[in-house]
């Protein structure tokens, strides 16, 4: 397992950036044969349908083996969950030239969805018929956490050297799993650096939460495989860049077969766990 | 404190006055940063021994430059604390406060995590309602007076987390920044800071505010240019042009701190 941060110099998004871009060797693709296996596996471990969709993302994979301490909680908008939404979006926005700063940003993302909910109703549960609704108090503490986003995301890399290699604020890649939809892999990723367009090599920014921890490099290394997962046809990213704004710390794992192996390991560790605690949590 | 500056008769335009002139901002030592880790790591490696990175010791700005241990304020002034830096977000995010208890009551109720200070307010009887609306309206006012002209330009955000670990994480420094002015610093600073209390200013807040700074420049590598407390119950404002005594100094009180805390406990 690689792990290489940057230099320690500043500024640090100059330095972040020399470290997405250093040239590496291609890899293969994610290998079919973990593919398969991995598919298998979580089709049989999957918890019945009934007991609700499965979203194995980094989070929860991370965190399925703590101990379970109170109901489930369900998800509700709020500014703290809409701030990647729309701060990825705004981010975009900045970065391709549309708004001069984050704030600018901001406010014309939260404008365009309230007016696209106005003039195409969509179902009462969507972020644009939540924000249509909310108090112009809400407004100002969602438009303020997504600025923060924003703004974390925007001085963590020097995006006019990346000029038009970065996408900025995709969707995150889920991955259904065959036999059993309801169970899901998500790479939740901020960004995607082409580093060369014929070999199709490419870096992976990640922001994340507060400080690094012992189980970091699980989080970036599922991220490569749910990209690896969801993009069979090319090869696994070169590496997947982790930046924890609040510490002002960077790691970088350069992609490896045995990282991938080791994320699927550690999906399936999770899916086992979680589905013996669903069958707790039903018999009880 | 000789490098510091405190204005209590600030009483408008303390956002000009944090970012002041760009021809003036100090040079940033590329060095600083580095040194003011390995001599804090010396001087904690002995008190982080007993310390465990699953159950990190945290100090605060404001625990770090308390004597005693900090007193948990009553449910109250909480509620009013939180009310006022939601108001603060709102104003720098959309430029403007409608109705002040309304709008910053309806931004905690969109936040599962206040939910104690909500109930807290909603238990209150008529008229401590309508108390604390009226002290939120005149806290209000003081931030209208400070923050109601911040240029999208400078890249203010609200409610900023910094941690700085240390001793392999055994040990936080943590704080959280009502409001952040200006781009990550190159060659000269350029962040200020800017702190709310719904108190008055205490006595020790050029100090506090020296250990934000070297939070700040412990995590971004470079010092802040200044940082600013304003109280909105006085309009009263405590600013500190960040320097290396100042950080000096602030290492001085972490490390001391931490000692005292690792005894007590």
């Amino acid at each position: 397992m690689k792990i290489r941060y940057p230099a320690s110099t500043l500024p640090r998004a100059q330095a972040v950036t020399d470290l997405i871009m250093t040239p590496a060797p291609p890899l293969e693709r994610l290998d079919p044969d973990l593919r398969r296996v991995l598919a298998s596996r979580l089709a049989a471990l999957a918890p019945a349908r009934h007991l609700g969709a499965v979203r194995l993302d980094s989070y929860t994979v991370i965190h399925a083996h703590d101990p379970v301490t109170g109901p489930p909680v369900s998800f509700s908008w709020s500014p703290q969950t809409t701030k990647r939404i729309l701060g990825l979006a705004s981010a975009q926005r900045v970065v391709a030239g549309m708004s001069a700063n984050p704030t600018s940003a901001v406010r014309a993302e939260i404008a365009d969805v309230v007016a696209r909910a106005h003039d195409h109703p969509t179902r009462p549960g969507a972020l644009g018929s939540w924000l249509c609704e909310a108090p112009f108090g809400v407004l100002g503490a969602v438009t303020s956490e997504a600025v923060a986003y924003a703004t974390d995301l925007l001085f963590s890399c020097a995006w006019d050297r990346l000029g038009d290699d970065a996408f900025v604020g995709r969707a995150d890649p889920v991955w259904a799993v065959p036999g059993a939809p309801w169970v899901a892999l998500r790479g939740r990723r901020d960004a995607t650096i082409l580093l060369d367009a014929e070999e199709q090599t490419r870096a992976i920014v990640a922001l994340r939460a507060g400080r690094p921890t012992a189980s970091s490099v699980t989080d970036l290394s599922h991220v490569a495989l749910v990209e690896g997962m969801t993009h069979p046809d090319l090869p696994l990213p070169t590496r997947v860049v982790g930046i924890w704004p609040a510490t002002g710390k960077t790691i970088c794992l350069e992609v490896s077969k045995e990282a991938t192996q080791r994320a699927a390991r550690s999906v399936v560790d999770a899916l086992q766990t979680m589905r013996k605690q669903g069958a707790r949590r039903h018999a009880a | 404190m000789e490098s510091t500056t405190q204005s209590r008769a600030l009483k408008s335009d303390v956002v000009l006055a944090l970012r002041g002139q760009r021809s003036d901002r100090p040079a940033i030592d590329p060095f600083l940063a580095g040194g003011l880790r390995s001599w804090l790591e010396d001087d904690l490696s002995k008190c982080a021994e007993s310390l465990s990175p699953e159950t990190p010791f945290i100090l605060t700005p404001r625990s770090t430059t308390s004597q005693a241990l900090v007193a948990v304020p009553n449910m109250l002034a909480l509620a009013r604390g939180a009310l006022v830096s939601v108001l603060a977000a709102q104003r720098i995010a959309l430029g403007e406060v409608r109705h002040p208890m309304d709008d910053a009551l309806s931004a905690l109720e969109a936040d599962p995590s206040q939910h104690d200070v909500v109930e807290s307010i909603h238990a209150l009887d008529q008229d401590a309602f309508a108390q604390l609306a009226a002290e939120v309206s005149a806290h209000d006012e003081v931030l209208r007076r400070h923050l109601s002209l911040v240029p999208t330009t400078w890249f203010p955000r609200s409610n900023v987390k910094l941690t700085a670990p240390l001793a392999g994480g055994r040990l936080l420094l943590t704080a959280r920044v009502n409001v952040v002015l200006g781009t990550p610093s190159q060659s000269v600073a350029s962040v200020c800071f800017l702190d709310l209390t719904t108190s008055l200013l205490e006595d020790q807040v050029l100090r506090r505010l020296g250990v934000l700074s070297l939070i700040e420049t412990l995590r971004s590598g470079a010092p802040p240019l200044r940082v600013a407390s304003l109280s909105t119950a006085t309009g009263d404002v405590a600013m500190l042009e960040v320097t290396d005594d100042v950080l000096a100094e602030a290492v001085t009180d972490v490390v001391t701190a931490a000692h005292q805390r690792g005894e007590q406990s």
